[in-house]
């Protein structure tokens, strides 16, 4: 049992993960929570359930293709939701968001349809490992993250994509002093969090079927998951998001399974407690 | 080195009747500047008086109400900042402003990269090195974090990147501001290497003797308006510069 | 970028607009002939529950098309105004008054939530105008039957589906059949539980143990866990479909094939179209499914399918029978005068409706059966009609 609830809790966990990383690159980028973020993990969610069951693509493409489409309802987000309001404080920018986050709800009921659906699994089958049984899509879905957060290290550390995002994210002023169109280096980094939020979405459609509001809930639990890791640190968020899993799923099964998302907040108030920063907190930076 | 860089225009920078507003306070009033290449070219003026809004202006970041700016004869007027900086114009700040998280060569190289992209990819090993001599940053271990060198080594770093991207022309706000003597030989020395490859200064400073030392020609604002614009010995003369800056309230340095 | 904001602001007023032609696109009313009788339905649009919308839109359409092609009541055609309910009980009511407050609206029909009709309640007696609840909980009979005389139950009440299906497995799986109970805590949910473990102590059996949820979770492994450590071989489950799917899926992969006796949810189409072939063995004592064998019913889900390419939901077939209903007590009545047809509903006392057959002599709980079924092979099978007596 232990080992059961050990997998799923991790598979799920690093979807929250997926989910809080994009929130922190945007955040770092610009300073701001992105509130509409778990509506990422609907829509990559939607748009693999329109290539994989609409047009009857692999459920390999499908990730891809669905990926590569929240790119672009990334650049379209930020154009819309942040780029108008940039000079604008926080708190405009913060309800613009939340707005987005609803019209993005609705959106998606509009194109998709009320009716919950589901796309195919990644791996189908199960793992029996002594009386433990683990489903193999739970397994695909650490894989994948776990490349998919690999990919990103790469491309904002080792390249210079990277460089220029990470210059952006630190002084978009300074940045455009050096050459870098700002908006660009914006666009690309919503893009890139929708893309990795939206895999999120296809991996999980399968086990947890997709409706329009999927979102809110993974949402609000990625968020705990940042201030636990530490607000704008992307192992932070990685580790956060998969100790949110873990104590769903153990505290569910040992503690309370009414009261799993108090469980999460108690965690949550217990290490801002101990560490205000979060686990992996750098000292809390003076943009936002 | 100079046989590598366009052939310059007459003019660096020009400023042609700039105007800007700030919700009725007059920032600047029918600016006319002409800037020649390996010009160093002072910008001085009681505070307030709109130094920085006419680099923000420069740069983009503001912008004119009225007239035009040109680079190297280009009207840039409607540019956005990136593409102005691309074009040739480097900026330096009064507080340093580096990416604080990268190291010191990723910051060398930022600007490089991008505003130079098509013609060389990578710094010139032995430019970077006279460069960083007369910073007197030449032991400094380049993979280090830019947050452990000190104020004064920041501020040097950001002239030395902005010589190395080779500009036509550099804004440099209050270099001299929070250095101590020495390292201001070391900002007059990197200024003597970007006049000799001919690359224009346009220098706001506080410090009367520096600017009066190595400018060329000065510009004298007040509350917007250009008083005058002359060689330093004849600004140290006239009598209307003397007049705001002793009637000026306050002109203690920031 | 003034000009970009304007084009944003004109987008986002364009998708507003767009709202109310989506919502009330099938109201229109033909501009010559008598005036329509208007009906109001209260339903949920947007936000979390909005399925329940779309099946309310779309049967409307079905409804409208069938009673004013057959001559309207009254002679004249009907038009149902529909408003929405956003989900929580606030908006229920919100949009309630709303409708009220037209002179023209004849009767009310709550949203599918016991909650949002209970909470629409004191706006019925306070406008005076017949209401018909779509809620199945025995508190919200309860409030019907002692309460408010405008309040009419057109649906069958969970003690009475969920008796059945208990009576049904204790017969079927014997005495000696081990329970575990697992819920939704949202209040109809866990009513259905409270109810099925009440069935189940009449029969002096006592679940091994009840497993209770939060509504949205996802992740029912610890939960599962608790069942497979308690050693039942029968599980009982309530909870609405998504999270039904979710938890067959979850339960079946696990390995765990024992019979599952759900709620409603569970053998409703959305449910077994998200899980598919998982769902067989999963028994329920349910209002509708689109197999259902009232000839009625069969017609319309038969209709619906045909028409929107979709199985017909419970909300649809729901709102059907509540429309026909109301529209038989405007026929009784002879007029639209509100207390008249107020009047007239609790003189019903056998509506054939496509669901189930009516009983409106009291207000509470007036639908007296449903279908118990089993689903096998990814399809629900109907074993028998249960139908229920009112005392009167």
């Amino acid at each position: 049992m232990n080992l059961q609830l050990l997998f799923s809790g991790f598979s799920t966990g690093i979807i929250y993960s997926l989910i809080a990383m994009g929130m922190v690159l945007i955040f770092r980028s610009v300073g701001i929570m992105n509130f509409a973020q778990g509506e990422f993990l609907m829509f990559g969610g939607y748009f693999c359930y329109m290539f994989n069951r609409l047009l009857d693509l692999p459920i390999g493409l499908s990730l891809i293709l669905a990926s590569i489409c929240m790119g672009f309802v990334g650049v379209v987000f930020m154009r819309t939701s942040y780029w108008p309001l940039r000079h604008a404080e926080s708190k405009a920018i913060i309800v613009s968001a939340m707005g987005a986050s609803i019209a993005l709800k609705e959106g998606a009921r509009l194109i998709w349809g009320a009716v919950p659906v589901t796309v195919d699994r990644a791996s189908e089958g199960v793992v029996n490992i002594g009386t433990a049984v683990i489903m193999k899509q739970n397994i695909a879905i650490i894989v994948i993250a776990f490349m998919v957060m690999v990919l990103i290290y790469l491309l904002l550390e080792k390249t210079f994509i990277g460089n220029i995002m990470q210059a952006t994210a630190q002084d978009q002023y300074m940045a455009s002093l050096t050459g870098i169109p700002v908006i660009v280096s914006i666009g690309m980094t919503f893009a890139i969090s929708a893309m990795i939020t939206g895999i999120g979405g296809g991996l999980l459609a399968p086990l947890f079927f997709l409706n329009n509001t999927m979102g809110t809930t993974a949402g609000a639990k990625a968020f705990a998951a940042i201030v636990i890791g530490g607000f704008g640190s992307v192992p932070g968020a990685i580790v956060g998001g998969i100790i949110v899993g873990l104590v769903e799923a153990f505290g569910g099964a040992y503690i309370s399974s009414t009261y799993q998302l108090v469980l999460i907040y108690v965690v949550l108030f217990i290490v801002l407690m101990l560490r205000p920063q979060g686990l992996f907190g750098e000292k809390i930076q003076e943009k936002a | 080195m100079e046989n590598t860089m366009k052939e310059r225009h007459l003019d660096v920078l020009k400023l042609e009747h700039v105007s800007k507003n700030f919700g009725g306070v007059v920032a600047a009033d029918d600016i006319c500047i002409e800037i020649n290449p390996g010009e160093i070219f002072g910008l001085i003026g009681p505070n307030g008086a709109g130094k920085t809004t006419i680099l923000n202006i420069i740069m983009g970041i503001y912008d004119a109400d009225k007239g035009n700016i040109y680079l190297g004869g280009t009207d840039i007027t409607k540019l956005p900042t990136y593409k102005r900086a691309r074009m040739g114009i480097a900026r330096t700040f009064q507080h340093p402003r580096l990416l604080t998280r990268c190291d010191i060569l990723t910051n060398i190289q930022m600007g490089i990269d991008l505003t130079k992209r098509t013609q060389k990819q990578n710094v010139d090993e032995s430019e970077l090195r006279e460069l960083l001599e007369a910073a007197n940053l030449q032991d400094v271990d380049l993979s280090l974090s830019v947050g452990q060198l000190s104020y004064g080594q920041q501020k040097l770093l950001e002239i030395v990147r902005a010589v190395l991207s080779h500009p036509y022309i550099m804004l440099v706000d209050e270099p001299a501001a929070g250095l101590n003597h020495r390292e201001m030989d070391y900002i007059v020395a990197l200024f003597n290497i970007a006049v000799k490859k001919g690359i224009a200064v346009l220098l706001i400073e506080h410090a009367m003797d520096l600017v009066m030392g190595i400018c060329d020609r000065i510009t004298v604002l007040n509350f917007g308006k250009q008083i005058m614009t002359g060689t330093p010995d004849e600004v140290q003369n006239n009598d209307e510069v003397i007049a705001a800056y002793l009637g000026g309230s306050a002109n203690a340095e920031d | 970028m003034t000009r970009k904001l304007k084009a944003v602001t004109l987008l986002l007023i364009a998708m507003l607009l767009a709202f109310p032609v989506f919502a009330g696109g099938n109201s229109e009313s033909s501009s010559d002939g008598p005036e329509p009788i208007k009906i109001g339905l209260t339903a949920v649009l947007t936000g979390d529950r909005s399925l329940e919308g779309q099946y309310s839109r779309r049967v409307i359409e079905i409804v409208e098309e069938e009673i004013n092609g057959s001559g309207g009541v009254l002679g004249r055609p009907i038009e149902i105004v529909i408003e929405d309910s956003l989900g929580t009980d606030i908006g229920a009511v919100n949009a309630y008054r709303k409708l009220a407050s037209d002179d023209d609206i004849v009767a009310i029909i709550t949203p599918d939530s016991s909650n949002d009709g209970m909470a629409q309640s004191p706006s019925a007696l306070e406008f005076r105008i017949l209401t018909t609840a779509q809620g199945s909980s025995p508190t919200l009979r309860d409030m019907c039957n002692n309460d408010n005389p405008y309040l009419f139950q057109i649906r069958t009440c969970d003690e009475t589906l969920c008796k059945a299906l208990i009576d049904y497995a204790y017969e079927e799986f014997g005495p000696d059949a081990k329970y575990a109970v697992i819920h939704d805590t949202e209040t109809s949910s866990n009513d259905q539980a409270r109810l099925f473990t009440e069935a189940l102590q009449a029969h002096g059996v006592e679940p091994l143990v009840t497993v209770p949820f939060t509504t949205g979770t996802k992740d029912f492994s610890s939960h599962i866990a608790i069942i497979q450590q308690s050693g039942a071989d029968v599980i009982i489950a309530a909870a609405f479909q998504t999270e039904a799917a979710i938890l067959i899926q979850q339960i079946r992969s696990m390995g765990i094939d024992s019979p599952i006796l759900g709620s409603n949810g569970f053998a409703d189409p959305v449910t077994i179209g998200l899980a598919g072939e998982l769902c067989d063995n999963v028994y329920s004592g349910v209002q509708w499914v689109p197999e259902t064998t009232n000839p009625k019913g069969a017609a319309l889900a038969a209709e619906y399918q045909e028409r929107f390419n979709e199985a017909c939901g419970k909300s649809a077939a729901q709102v059907y029978d509540n429309i026909n209903i109301i529209c038989e007590a405007i026929r009784i009545a002879g007029t639209t005068d509100r207390e008249a047809v107020r009047d007239a509903m609790s003189t019903i006392s056998d509506y054939h409706g496509a669901i189930t057959t009516y009983d409106c002599r009291t207000n509470g709980g007036c639908g007296l059966g449903g279908l118990l079924v089993r689903v096998t092979k990814g399809q629900a099978e109907v074993l028998g009609e249960i139908i229920s007596e009112k005392d009167i």
